[in-house]
């Protein structure tokens, strides 16, 4: 498999035709997901950046990072190294490249995508993905292709790739294929955001910086939040859900710039109270944080 | 990635690959995009299927000294009992899917939990590998229980229950997607002595349906047609395989793939073929009948030991170690004759179902240790401990392992069970109990030294 495989790159090298299809992992371009860890706290996220160019059996790939992003603190938590050759996007691992995606598949075609290195047996297993539908879309006024996908029975153990796969964003649940029980522990899964310098794509009208697992849609922009927009200097007053009382909540907020930044505040009957003293003129999104569940609310200081 | 047991995902390859999966089932909505992996047959007609249930076997593991986990005592075993008849019971009362789905309301999955060990191991090492993202703790949990002398060691799934590891959490991890070695559950000390068994009860049930073949339903792609997906929130229902504070519900498919994989898996079930039980029973003088355990008094210094297993009658005996004793087998090894028996440690092996399985037993005569007299009496009996000599006995790792007759504690137990005298923190080699003030009748001492209880009878007479 791994001598095909092999081939089958060589092959492609020779006839790549750059000019068809933009490079899609410029240098830091970005990727949001949501980091998923099932019974524990939603205090972090996942995020991916491509940080450097570098070549590899001859080839020009680049090397992208996966990172856990807690607080302030960001922690490397995986790295690919992807190489690109027309609509098909190769992974490197136990130095060969293996098919990630192909943004040029057609309805029906099955694709052979590596999911799991065999570091015992030195054999990189292979899953059969299927290409149920195509469509395009729209964003930032660019027309990308889109693949819906499913993982061929018997295929992949129990692994999973499937759902929609955009063109230049990849899959929009998981990035590479991974193991069902992987979110037992922790898991990235839901591409929240995209940036790069010609695509922005924000899934939940939140900031990218903001925490958005395990999120519950009717939670976005919920909270009651009064005076609204506020002068600077004032109380500002946030209510609470019935179900949420003062203990063990935690607020995060983002500026317009994409900072993120806890936030203090005092308590009063079933609300908190924010300083606004302490921050300047502008929009601040805010994010409260109880256990596995979070409440949003946007907040305009003047 | 981790998670990787080669054998499960093989496992997993060939259930998928068996003639059931030809078979179509359920209705494809135009909004489902359909995949072969859901042909299985999940047109299941629950009203017409016995229940299975299914054998756990419950390991806690405690850190040297018994603490920091679940006691080995009754309230112990009752807290173990809790978490899951909790996760059994739930599967016969399953309340309606919230959101709603094609699903008719499943109440009863007519699959159940029964415990049929439980283990209490003291190992520091293995207390600590309590971290449930780590695979190679729960591997090395798994791969001890493995290399363990145990009933049922192939005919149960394993709950793991190590120590404290991090912040409390309600969390677990499962072997594989449709593989029944083991469940594991992070933090279960946290919430013995409270009444909140429940919370763990409900992870449990989580982690079987994922040994029992079934994947998260928030995700967009769980085989099952009729479980709402794809909105990555995974409290935003009352599923039991997302994570909520109810997991009180189930879809028809998702029974019809645990139920699919049970069949498969029938050594695993109560009533279904049980490999690596041995059966010991004791002829002698002193003691007849069934021998359980794997510490198992003689009673006298000779005795004949028959052993058997469902489908061998081959079987072989290896000495270990022992203080005092001989022992001689018949030609299969079936039967094993003890003679000058102080106590000796023996391995026996055998072959089931082209699978290798042992048990390491220590044999021992009480009264060569302790000599308990008058009995029958009328007043007193005197209970004395040699402690010159040494009983020879397997720690849980089945190393060889001594101790001496002393006598830390004794207590009188009557024949209904009843306590009737207790003494401890005995520093003396012997003891009297004074009988005169009880009844007569047939009364039982438990002598305890450092590893081991002792249990006599004795009759109190006029």
């Amino acid at each position: 498999m791994k001598n095909i495989s092999f081939l089958i790159f060589i092959c492609c090298a020779l006839v790549t035709d750059l000019s068809s299809q933009s490079k899609w992992t410029e240098i830091g371009t970005e990727w949001y997901y949501s980091y998923i860890s099932i019974g524990s706290p939603s205090d972090a996220y996942i995020k991916m950046q491509t940080t450097k160019d570098t070549v590899v059996n001859n080839l020009n790939a680049v090397v992208l990072e996966m990172n856990e992003v807690r607080d302030i603190e960001t922690k490397l938590i995986n790295k690919f190294i992807l190489f690109q050759e027309d609509y098909k996007i190769f992974r490197l691992i136990n130095d060969n490249f293996y098919l990630l995606y192909d943004f040029s598949a057609n309805q029906g075609d099955i694709l052979s995508v590596a999911y799991y290195h065999d570091i015992e047996n030195d054999t990189v297993l292979n899953m059969q993905v299927r290409v149920d539908s195509v469509k395009t879309v729209e964003i930032n006024g660019q027309t990308l292709r889109a693949q819906h996908i499913s993982t061929v029975a018997n295929t992949g153990g129990s692994y999973f790739f499937d759902g929609w796969n955009y063109e230049t964003l990849g899959n929009l649940n998981t990035f590479i294929p991974q193991h069902g029980l992987q979110c037992d522990a922790s898991c990235h899964y839901d591409l929240r955001c995209f940036e790069s310098q010609s695509l922005s794509y924000n899934k939940y009208d939140l900031p990218c910086e903001l925490i958005a697992n395990n999120l519950n849609v009717e939670n976005i922009y919920s909270l009651v939040t009064y005076p609204n927009p506020a002068n600077r200097g004032q109380d500002i007053f946030i209510d609470l859900p019935s179900n949420l009382n003062h203990s063990e909540i935690k607020l995060l907020a983002s500026n317009e710039v994409g900072q993120r930044f806890n936030l203090h505040y005092r308590t009063y009957k079933n609300s908190v109270i924010i300083d606004s003293s302490t921050l300047s003129r502008g929009i601040y999104f805010i994010q409260i944080i109880k256990d596995l569940d979070s409440y949003y609310t946007k907040l305009v200081i003047e | 990635m981790t998670i990787n047991l080669k054998l499960s995902i093989l496992l997993f390859f060939l259930i998928l690959q068996s003639p059931l999966y030809s078979q179509m089932c359920g209705t494809y909505s135009p909004n489902h995009y359909p995949d072969s992996q859901t042909n299985l047959n999940c047109d299941i007609d629950l009203s017409s299927i016995p229940i299975k249930t299914v054998r756990v076997s419950v390991h806690v593991f405690q850190k040297d000294d018994g603490s920091e986990n679940i006691p080995d005592n009754q309230n112990g075993i009752d807290f173990i009992n809790y978490v899951v008849g909790h996760a059994s019971g739930l599967m016969a009362d399953m309340k309606v899917m919230d959101p709603s789905s094609p699903s008719p309301h499943i109440v009863d999955t007519k699959i159940r939990y029964v415990i049929v060990e439980r283990h209490f191991w003291q190992d520091t090492d293995l207390w600590a590998k309590g971290d449930h993202k780590s695979t190679q703790h729960t591997e090395d949990l798994y791969d001890f229980v493995m290399s363990q002398s145990i009933p049922y060691k192939h005919n149960s799934i394993h709950l793991l229950l190590p120590g404290n590891y991090g912040m409390p959490a309600e969390s677990g991890v499962a072997c594989e997607i449709g593989c029944s070695d083991w469940s594991m559950l992070e933090d279960i000390y946290h919430f013995y002595g409270t009444n909140e068994y429940w919370k763990p009860g409900n992870v449990l049930r989580h982690e079987f349906g994922h040994n029992f073949m079934l994947w998260h339903a928030f995700m967009s792609q769980d085989y099952c047609d009729d479980t709402p997906s794809g909105n990555s929130c995974f409290s935003c229902s009352n599923y039991m395989m997302n994570n909520n504070a109810e997991q009180h519900a189930i879809s028809e498919d998702q029974v019809g793939r645990m139920h699919y994989y049970l069949t498969k898996e029938p050594a695993i079930l109560q009533g279904g073929i049980t490999y690596g039980n041995l059966n010991i029973s004791l002829s002698n003088s002193g003691n007849n009948g069934n021998a359980s355990g794997s510490t198992i008094n003689v009673g006298s210094s000779s005795g004949t030991v028959n052993v058997s297993a469902p489908s061998t009658s081959n079987f072989t005996w290896t000495l270990l170690g022992g203080s005092s004793g001989s022992f001689t087998q018949n030609s299969t090894g079936s039967t094993i004759y003890l003679s000058n028996l102080g106590s000796i440690n023996l391995k026996v092996e055998w072959i089931e179902n082209c699978q290798p399985f042992s048990r390491s037993l220590t044999f021992y005569n009480a009264s060569y240790y302790y000599r308990i007299f008058p009995n029958p009496t009328s007043s007193y009996v005197q209970i004395e401990g040699d402690i010159t000599k040494e009983i020879s006995l397997l720690d849980p790792r089945g190393k060889v392992k001594t101790t001496t007759a002393k006598i830390n504690k004794i207590e009188l137990i009557d024949k209904d069970g009843n306590f009737v005298f207790s003494q401890k923190y005995i520093k003396s080699d012997n003891q009297r109990i004074d009988l005169s003030q009880f009844r007569n009748g047939t009364y039982y001492v438990n002598i305890y030294n450092d590893e081991l209880i002792i249990k006599q009878k004795i009759l109190k007479i006029n």
